[in-house]
C-alpha cells in the first residue's frame, strides 16, 4: 500500500493534463483576455486621471465600422480603444482610452452630435459560440447590458444643463407657458412644475435622454437585438470622462453585484464576455453609426489570483474529474493488491 | 427589399417594410390659389403644438414663398439635386424614388440640415421668380410669378422617417394613419431627420429627441379638423379621409378632389412616399415649375379648376373648405347649395354656391336718411 502512495502525485499529475488537453481550458486560454486586475483598497471609480491607472496593464481592442445594419458606419474615425480595469473584491472599475481629435460635448443644435462610449457585457454565462450570435446588440431571449457614457451628460453635470441659451448667446424669448422666473430663464429650475414640463414633451414622459437633471453621464440600458436598447429603470453606474490633448478618458464603475436581475453580475464563477464601442460626434457618428469591438474575455482577479469559470472535463468541473479519476484508480489498484495478497494467503 | 405599390407614381417600389395600410388615412387638400401666407396657421400651430423650450425653432406648420423660399433652407431643392435626373412616362415615374436611391446602409437618400438652415424661416418670401421688364403685363400664367406652399407633415402612406428610424421608434396609426414618434423611445439619432424629405422630424435642442406634427390627433379623434385648417381664414384647407384611387370614396370631399376631379395633387410624388397632403396647383405659375412639384397631373388640375364656375360638385366642395370645424365625412350638392355631414350623417355645414346678394336701398324711410357708401 505505501508504495502505491508513492505514486498518487504522478497520477494527478496525469489526470491534470488529461484535463488541460481538453476542450474547455484550452479554447479559453486561446482567448485574448481583459483582466480585471485585483487592487486592494480605494479604486477610482470616477477619476479617469488618477495615477492608480498608471500601473493597470492594457488590453488593446481594435474597433471597425458597424455594418451590420442599416444605418452603417461608411469609414472608422477611431481604430482602437485602450482597455483597462479594476476591482477591489465590491467594485469594479473600467477605463477607456481612444484618440479624438475634436472634443464634442454638445448635442444641442439639431446638426451637434456627442462623443460616446459604450461596453457591452453578456448578461447570462454563455459559451463562445452563443456569444458570438448576440455581439450586436443582443438577441431575442438574450440580454446584453450596455453602460453607455455620454459626453452632452458629462458637460452638463460639469458645466451646468447645456440650455439653449448657452449654444445660442444671443437667444431671448420672452415668455413660454408655465415658467417661472425671468427670461432668458434656464431648464430646470424654471420649467420645473408639471404644466411646464408638458411642454417638454419628452421630459413629461419619462424619457431618460431628456431629463435636464443630471445624476450620472452613464446610461445604464439593457437590450435584447437591433433597436431594441432601452434604459433600465434602475440606474446605478458612475462615470466621468475627460478630454485632454486630443484623447478622451473615459471610466464606468459599478458594486460588482447588484440587485437588478438586467445587469451583468461579476461573479468569481465565471468568465465575462465583454465589447467596446465609441462615437464621434464631429463625424455625426450616433445611434448605429459606430466603431465597435468583437467580443474579448474578461477575467476577474481576487486577492488569491485569477477566478474564472472552472474547466469542465466530459461535462464535470475539473475538480470532480480529478476525484473521480484518483478514487477510480485507488480502488484498481487497492483491488490488485487486495486480490494478490489474497492469492499469495 | 419587400415592393409596395405607390399609385402617386403608378407602380411598385421599393419600401424597407411591407405593405401595411390602416383602416383609415388622415388627409388634407390646401388650395394654393387662395393662400396669401398669413402664417395664422403656422401661428395657430406654433401655439398649440411647439410653444416649449427647445422647440423656438420648430414650425410642424409652414408657409414658405416659392420659387425662393424653403423652410430648412434648401429642404426641397438640395434633395432634388442628389436625386438627380426625375423622368415621367405615361403617368409613371420612371426615375428613382429616394428608397430607390438610397447609399447602401441606408434606407432613404436625404441629408441633415445645418443648424444654420433653421434659422431663416421667411427666407424668400414673396420674392418673384425674375425681375419685371418695362411694359410688361400680365397673362396667364404669369411670366413673373410667385406662390405660398403650405406645409405640414405628409402623414405618408410609405414614411421615410418610419423607414429610417433603427429604433422603431415612429409608427402609423392604425385607426387614422397619422404618423407619430414615440417620444418615451426616441433616443435622438435624427435618421428621421435625415430621410424625411420634407424635414418635418426636427430635433428638439433641449429634450435632445426628435419631435414633429401630430396632424392634432386629439381634434382628430373628436371629429374636429386640425388647428392649422380650422384656422385659416384664407378657407384653403380641407381634412379629411384618403384613399388609393381603387377604394376612392367620391361622396368624401378629399377623395372627391384627389381621386374624382383630380384637382388635388401630391407634392414631390417622385420621392417615393405616397403622400397624403394634397395640393391644388396654382394656377398663374408656369406648367414646367409645377410638374417637378407635382407631377404628371397638372395641366389636368389646372384646367379643371380653372373651369370650377361650370362644375357645381367641385364649387360645392371648395366652398365647404374652412366653412365648419367638424370633420367632413360626406358631401352633397343640391339646389344652389353644398352640404357637409359627419360620420353620423348629421349635417353639419351648409354653403350656398352662390352667395345672395341684397340690394339695400339708398333712402332709410325709418331715419329719413339718405346712405351712401362713402363718408
Amino acid at each position: 500500500m505505501t508504495r502505491f502512495f508513492k505514486h498518487i502525485p504522478l497520477l494527478a499529475i496525469l489526470a491534470l493534463a488529461f484535463a488541460l488537453s481538453s476542450n474547455g481550458l484550452a479554447l479559453a486560454q486561446a482567448q485574448p483576455q481583459l483582466i480585471s486586475v485585483y487592487n486592494d483598497g480605494e479604486l477610482p471609480l470616477t477619476d479617469p486621471k488618477s495615477p492608480a491607472w498608471d500601473s493597470v496593464p492594457v488590453y488593446a481592442a481594435s474597433v471597425t465600422p458597424q455594418s451590420a445594419i442599416a444605418p452603417t458606419l461608411f469609414a472608422a474615425t477611431v481604430s482602437s480603444v485602450e482597455v483597462q480595469s479594476l476591482n477591489n473584491g465590491e467594485d469594479i472599475v473600467f477605463r477607456l482610452v481612444w484618440e479624438d481629435a475634436s472634443q464634442d460635448s454638445h448635442a444641442t443644435k439639431p446638426d451637434e452630435f456627442r462623443d460616446a462610449a459604450a461596453l457591452q457585457f453578456s448578461v447570462d454565462d454563455l459559451d463562445a459560440e452563443q456569444t458570438q450570435k448576440i455581439l450586436c446588440m443582443g438577441a431575442a431571449g438574450q440580454l446584453v447590458n450596455l453602460w453607455h457614457w455620454k459626453a452632452d451628460w458629462q458637460w452638463d453635470i460639469d458645466n451646468g444643463f447645456r440650455d439653449v441659451v448657452d449654444a445660442y448667446p444671443n437667444f431671448w424669448l420672452d415668455h413660454y407657458p408655465f415658467v417661472v422666473g425671468e427670461p432668458p430663464f434656464r431648464l430646470p429650475t424654471d420649467f420645473n412644475s408639471e404644466e411646464a414640463r408638458a411642454y417638454l414633451v419628452g421630459w413629461s414622459v419619462g424619457n431618460p435622454l431628456s431629463n435636464p437633471a443630471r445624476v450620472t453621464p452613464v446610461e445604464d440600458l439593457s437590450s435584447m437585438g437591433f433597436g431594441t436598447v432601452t434604459s433600465q429603470a434602475d440606474q446605478g453606474l458612475l462615470g466621468r470622462g475627460v478630454w485632454e490633448d486630443g484623447k478622451w478618458y473615459v471610466v464606468f464603475s459599478r458594486p460588482l453585484v447588484s440587485a437588478d436581475e438586467n445587469d451583468v453580475q461579476f461573479t468569481l464563477d465565471r468568465a465575462f464576455s465583454i465589447a467596446f464601442a465609441v462615437w464621434d460626434g464631429s463625424d455625426q457618428q450616433v445611434g448605429a453609426r459606430k466603431q465597435l469591438s468583437t467580443w474579448t474575455t474578461m477575467l476577474l482577479e481576487t486577492e488569491k489570483g485569477i477566478a474564472g469559470p472552472t474547466p469542465k472535463v466530459l461535462g464535470m468541473p475539473i475538480g470532480t474529474f480529478i476525484t473521480i479519476a484518483v478514487v477510480i484508480v485507488l480502488v484498481v489498484v487497492g483491488a490488485f493488491f487486495f486480490m494478490r495478497r489474497r492469492k499469495i494467503a | 427589399m419587400p415592393k409596395v405599390y405607390n399609385w402617386q407614381i403608378g407602380r411598385e417600389m421599393n419600401y424597407p417594410y411591407e405593405a401595411a395600410y390602416p383602416e383609415k388615412q388622415f388627409g388634407a387638400v390646401f388650395d394654393i390659389n387662395k393662400c396669401i401666407a398669413c402664417q395664422t396657421c403656422t401661428l395657430a400651430c406654433k401655439n398649440a403644438w411647439t410653444s416649449g423650450r427647445g422647440q423656438e425653432h420648430m414650425f410642424w406648420n409652414n408657409v414658405e414663398t416659392k420659387p425662393y423660399g424653403s423652410y430648412p433652407l434648401g429642404w426641397d431643392v438640395r434633395l432634388l439635386e442628389q436625386l438627380g435626373g426625375q423622368s415621367w412616362s405615361n403617368g409613371v415615374y420612371t426615375g428613382k424614388t429616394i428608397f430607390e436611391a438610397a447609399p447602401p446602409g441606408r434606407a432613404a437618400l436625404g441629408f441633415l440640415p445645418e443648424d444654420e438652415d433653421w434659422a431663416h424661416p421667411n427666407h424668400g418670401e414673396d420674392e418673384v421668380a425674375g425681375t419685371i421688364d418695362r411694359g410688361a403685363y400680365f397673362t396667364l400664367p404669369h411670366p413673373v410669378w410667385m406662390f405660398y406652399l403650405q406645409r405640414i407633415c405628409n402623414h405618408c402612406s410609405y414614411p421615410a422617417c418610419l423607414a429610417s428610424c433603427p429604433r422603431k421608434a415612429i409608427y402609423k396609426r392604425e385607426e387614422d394613419g397619422i404618423v407619430l414618434i414615440d417620444e418615451t423611445r426616441c433616443r435622438g439619432y435624427r435618421e428621421c431627420a435625415r430621410a424625411c424629405p420634407f424635414k418635418k422630424a426636427l430635433y428638439n435642442t433641449v429634450t435632445r429627441v426628435s419631435e414633429k406634427c401630430i396632424a392634432c390627433y386629439p381634434l382628430v379623434e373628436q371629429g374636429r379638423q386640425t388647428y392649422c385648417t380650422l384656422s385659416c381664414i384664407g378657407r384653403i384647407r380641407i381634412n379629411g379621409w384618403v384613399h388609393f384611387p381603387d377604394k376612392a370614396v367620391l361622396d368624401s370631399p378629399v377623395d372627391f378632389l384627389v381621386h374624382g376631379r383630380k384637382v388635388a395633387l401630391p407634392l414631390y410624388p417622385q420621392f417615393g412616399l405616397n403622400v397624403n397632403i394634397y395640393y391644388i396647383p396654382p394656377i398663374h405659375v408656369p406648367q414646367e415649375f409645377l410638374l417637378q412639384m407635382f407631377g404628371p397631373g397638372v395641366p389636368n388640375a389646372v384646367d379643371t379648376y380653372k373651369r370650377v364656375k361650370d362644375d357645381p360638385e367641385l364649387l360645392g366642395v371648395l366652398l365647404l373648405m374652412g366653412a365648419t370645424d367638424k370633420w367632413i365625412e360626406k358631401f352633397r350638392v343640391k339646389e344652389g347649395f353644398a352640404y357637409g355631414y359627419d360620420a353620423k350623417g348629421d349635417e353639419i355645414a351648409k354653403v350656398p354656391l352662390k352667395e345672395p346678394i341684397y340690394i339695400r336701398p339708398d333712402f332709410n324711410a325709418a331715419t329719413g336718411a339718405f346712405l351712401h357708401n362713402t363718408p
